[in-house]
């Protein structure tokens, strides 16, 4: 398991910038690790632009199945991780 | 922009909202500038005004640029479409993009709209259409005169909103 501070990924970029980090860093952990763990501590909004490069996108390469097997939110709100909810059910509206 | 939304925020929290988890403003601040900043074509240049009623409790948003308009964009790329009620409308469905940037995907209207809560309301006046959205129902019409660009304004009544909850461990299992 692996654990991916948001905060840190956030830090000193713009919301696209930081999603594409998220996003490449996923990809590199995605065979290597059964779990991945997103530590959302001091992270207080998540807009479009940063699900879009990270979440979205990790759901067009690897599809939903595998988001939903390997990826997990510590430290989340309740409003994000229903943000997050709402996000993948409108992207994906199969799911 | 992102400073600008961040203390926006940090200024309602510190001054009236300590524990309420005020993330939708943020949130929707941020998705209407980069709605502009992305796609209006506008120089860079937008204007906003922000009041916040302390006695009704609710927060009032403008935004305004003068580049393309939504209707006109959305007209750009969906040529089918035949007026500026229609395209308007068509740019609140989820997925649906001009495709300024690379990083868009159709969803920052959508996010507006859902961060508009009960009893609250939103206006969109773009080229010419108008667009208001009010108790989970969206209404489109024509507008009086041809606005050269976008004005979003809307309200969140703040009282209704919940204390931080944070949760240990969230699966996507849903």
């Amino acid at each position: 398991m692996c654990v991916i501070n948001i905060q840190d990924i956030l830090k000193d970029r713009t919301y696209p910038e930081a999603g594409d980090a998220l996003y490449n860093k996923l990809s590199q952990y995605i065979d290597k690790e059964d779990k991945i763990v997103l530590d959302m501590t001091g992270v207080d909004s998540l807009p479009s632009m940063f699900l879009n490069t990270s979440i979205g996108r990790f759901i067009d390469t690897y599809g939903l199945d595998l988001l939903r097997s390997k990826l997990s939110f510590s430290k989340i709100n309740s409003t994000q991780a229903e943000r997050i909810k709402s996000y993948i059910q409108r992207i994906t509206p199969q799911a | 922009m992102e400073f600008y939304a961040h203390d926006i925020v940090k200024y309602l929290k510190n001054r009236f909202f300590n524990n309420k988890d005020l993330s939708a403003i943020k949130q929707a601040l941020l998705e209407v500038f980069y709605n502009i900043f992305d796609h209006a074509d506008a120089q860079n240049n937008a204007f906003s005004f922000m009041k916040y009623d302390k006695r009704e409790q609710v927060l009032y948003v403008a935004v305004c640029d003068f580049g393309r308009g939504i209707a006109d964009s959305i007209r750009g790329v969906f040529c089918d479409i035949k007026n500026d009620k229609d395209a308007l409308l068509k740019a609140t469905e989820d997925r649906v993009t001009i495709q300024s940037k690379a990083h868009n995907r159709g969803m920052g209207l959508g996010e507006i709209i859902h961060q508009i809560q009960e009893g609250g309301s939103l206006r969109i006046l773009s080229n010419a259409a108008f667009l208001v959205y009010k108790d989970g129902c969206i209404e489109i019409f024509d507008a009086e005169f041809n606005f050269g660009g976008t004005l979003i304004y809307y309200n969140i009544p703040l009282s209704n909103f919940e204390d931080i909850e944070e949760i240990d461990n969230f699966d996507l299992n849903f």
